[in-house]
């Protein structure tokens, strides 16, 4: 078949389309897929084996340039695996659609033969004689009619044929033209994706060519739209879509991993280890959409990405827990959803939601991702058999642009995040294997409100059992037994110099009238001191009123030290170095052994 | 490693305690758990450390200097005394019997 520009498919006949034998295409595109699984499984061999192995025992100049060498080489398989696998699902998209069309022309043909017309070579279609003249009453004269590709853009002659025939025949030349045409835009369509889908020569895979390949993935997800993104059951329960993928073939499934890794990676459901295997793909084609731009915002979270595909690259050491990456998107703040530990394979499971002024940026995947690696790590000298999420899965309200934007976004952001949050824990009690497992909600600053918010909506958070808040402002109830879990089941982190924990109490006069002048922190302050304390703050969850066990934290250093101000002692809870007794009952906590926390009195 | 018993824990944590404050370190927080015993101090100099149990009556010392510059670190050139598998995704649990610190109840 040959595209031509235009599509109009003067090229194609009926005969030649009838003629193309589509399982050859699909034998192509298994031969493309092939290819792609064989690339895949070298990248696995060179990071998984050959990488560590080279590291672990060889050190010096030499084994440094091998190391430099093999890393390329994993990224040039990479790249065939991800061009390999779009070409595969092109090729089967090409046969899809064009086995469409066949179907539509067989039946046009099928009735073309039942009434004894004949299909000529250029579409028309003639037809005998039938009917009866009105003058002499002899049946009226045969003819031919000629397809129109778009019927109904032909304005009617207004001489309706008298033969009856000749309708049936129109109708026929009709379906064979839109057949044909149809065909060839198909043919058009996916020659031109499939010249696109070239590399550079040479063997660097530099930035461009990422760049490239992320608009090779969009361009074959529009091609191949009909083929196989409507089967993606976004609409399904997370249970229903574990069974979904648990049902698809293993070539089904390569096709999906390949033309949708942003759609697989983040769906509620699927399990973690091939939300990793899509988000790992996903991330490449995403550092390479944003190396293509040159705003600040793609500059912020391409420097995020870039540090997460750095961790993921890195090989854990002994006792260190393996990092999974369940989600990663560039929409909004961005999003980044990082497991410690297997979620599915771990009894436990703990997710900690960050707050206020995240974003995907460098700051997140150093710090937040540590709090939840710490936090793991921790867990696992507890109980081998847990996991530690870092959740970003919303957008955080950001305050560095002033309090008035946090105000007008109030609770909307917690609202929203809750619901996302909710979608998210229902993923992972789907997906993980234990009929029974200890899911615990982490929430730190606005993300205590935002967990407050998932546990109101519905059933409240699917499968948690236990709740931390730590440098929380309050979490939207009064009560602990209003989180759903059981007032001994919620605990509470607050630091004696965190001024975000003391939005209810008494003391801002100490810090008032400092805010504004002092930038991000300031604002922090400006948080802590102004605004309607009953937007979203509501009763301190470290009160003897409110009802959680509260749990010891380090004072941390006070807002106002020796020459400077600062809120450090709102972000060490989970620093294991900083605050060892508050980041190991968030451990304990996280390994399903609240009970063994030291008790702290309330305020 | 040698496995220490809930029964033991209590006087294992003990005998580092007394050293600790002999050593004139400030204790911060003890949790008198019976199955994940812990304790913390500071020095004067600004040091924390910690001792604590978990899983399976496994030891874990830890100390943390004060303020310092970040900088790199290198790994430690001490082998571990016991046998570790360089693939292994976990460090083994205790499994060194001692008729003292892994005693059962009298």
């Amino acid at each position: 078949m040959s595209g031509r520009s235009g599509g109009a498919g003067s090229a194609l006949t009926w005969s030649a389309l009838r003629a193309v034998k589509c399982a050859e295409l699909e034998q192509a595109a298994d031969g493309w897929g092939r290819v792609s699984n064989r690339a895949d499984a070298v990248r696995d061999r060179i990071e998984g084996e050959l990488l560590p192995g080279l590291r672990d025992t060889q050190k010096g100049e030499a084994p440094d340039a091998a190391v430099k060498g093999l890393r390329r080489l994993g990224k040039n398989f990479q790249y065939i695996y991800t061009e390999c696998g779009l070409l595969r699902t092109t090729l089967n998209s090409l046969a899809h659609e064009i086995k469409t069309q066949q179907r539509v022309l067989q039946g046009a043909l099928d009735d073309a033969a039942a009434l004894k017309f004949t299909v000529r070579a250029d579409g028309s279609v003639t037809y005998p004689a039938a009917g009866e003249g009105l003058i002499d009453g002899k049946p009226l004269a045969g003819g031919t009619a000629s397809g129109v590709p778009n019927p109904g853009m032909v304005p009617p002659s207004g001489l309706v044929p008298p033969n009856p025939n000749a309708g049936k025949a129109q109708d026929i030349a009709d379906r064979v033209a839109q057949a044909v045409r149809a065909a060839a835009d198909a043919d058009w369509r996916h020659a031109r994706i499939l010249r696109s889908l070239k590399a550079h020569e040479g063997l660097g895979v530099p930035v461009g060519t990422w760049t490239d390949a992320a608009a090779d993935a969009a361009a074959v997800r529009g091609a191949a739209r009909g083929y196989l993104k409507d089967a993606i059951p976004h609409d399904a329960s997370p249970a229903e879509r574990k069974a979904w993928w648990a049902g698809l073939t293993d070539e089904q499934r390569e096709e999906y991993l390949a033309v949708y890794p942003d759609q697989i990676g983040n769906l509620d459901g699927i399990p973690a280890l091939v939300r990793d295997a899509a988000n790992r793909d996903n991330l490449q084609l995403l550092m390479g959409k944003l190396e293509g731009r040159d705003d600040a915002d793609s500059a912020t979270k391409l420097a995020a990405l870039r540090e997460i595909d750095r961790q993921l690259r890195a090989v854990p050491k002994v006792g260190e827990p393996p990092m999974y990456l369940l989600g990663i998107g560039d929409q909004g703040n961005g999003r980044a959803i990082v497991s410690y530990g297997n979620p599915d394979t771990s009894r436990n499971v703990a997710a900690y939601v960050p707050g206020l002024n995240t974003s995907l940026d460098k700051e997140f995947a150093e710090g937040d991702l540590k709090r939840a690696r710490d936090t793991a790590a921790a867990a696992r000298d507890i109980d081998q058999s847990s996991a530690v999420i870092t959740w970003l899965g919303y957008d955080a309200p950001q305050s560095p642009d002033g309090w008035s934007s946090l105000a007008v976004a109030g609770t909307g952001r917690a609202e929203a995040g809750g619901r996302a949050f909710n979608g998210f824990m229902a993923g992972m009690v789907a997906s993980n294997d234990h009929a029974d497992p200890n899911l615990t909600a982490i929430g730190h600053s606005y993300g205590s409100r935002t967990v407050g918010a998932a546990t109101q909506q519905g059933g409240g958070i699917p499968g948690v059992t236990d709740i931390v808040l730590v440098g929380s402002p309050g979490v939207g109830v009064d009560r602990a037994e209003d989180l759903g879990v059981g007032r001994d089941h919620v605990y509470v982190g607050a630091a004696e110099n965190d001024v975000v924990t003391k939005l209810p109490a008494s003391e801002h006069a100490v810090i008032s009238g400092i805010g504004r002048a002092l930038g991000p922190v300031g604002s922090l302050v400006d948080l802590a001191n102004g605004g309607d304390a009953d937007l979203w703050f509501g009763t301190d969850p470290a009160s003897e009123e409110f009802g959680g066990r509260r749990f010891s934290a380090d004072d941390g250093p006070p807002l106002i030290g020796p020459g400077r101000v600062t809120t450090d002692a709102h972000s060490q809870y989970f620093d294991p170095e900083l605050d060892s007794t508050s980041s190991r009952s968030i451990a304990l906590i996280a390994a399903g052994r609240g009970e063994e926390v030291k008790p702290e009195r309330p305020r | 490693m040698t496995r220490i018993s809930e029964e033991r824990r209590g006087s294992f944590l003990g005998v580092v305690d007394r050293f600790w404050r002999k050593s004139g370190y400030q204790m911060t927080a003890v949790n008198n758990s019976a199955e994940f015993p812990a304790i913390y101090a500071r020095t004067i100099d600004g040091y924390r450390m910690s001792l604590s149990i978990g899983g399976q009556g496994q030891a874990f010392f830890q100390v943390d200097t004060p303020c310092v510059q970040k900088s790199e670190v290198l790994d430690s050139t001490t082998p571990a005394t016991a046998f570790l598998d360089p693939d292994a995704e976990l460090i083994p649990r205790p499994d060194i019997h001692s008729d003292f610190w892994s005693a059962g109840g009298s």
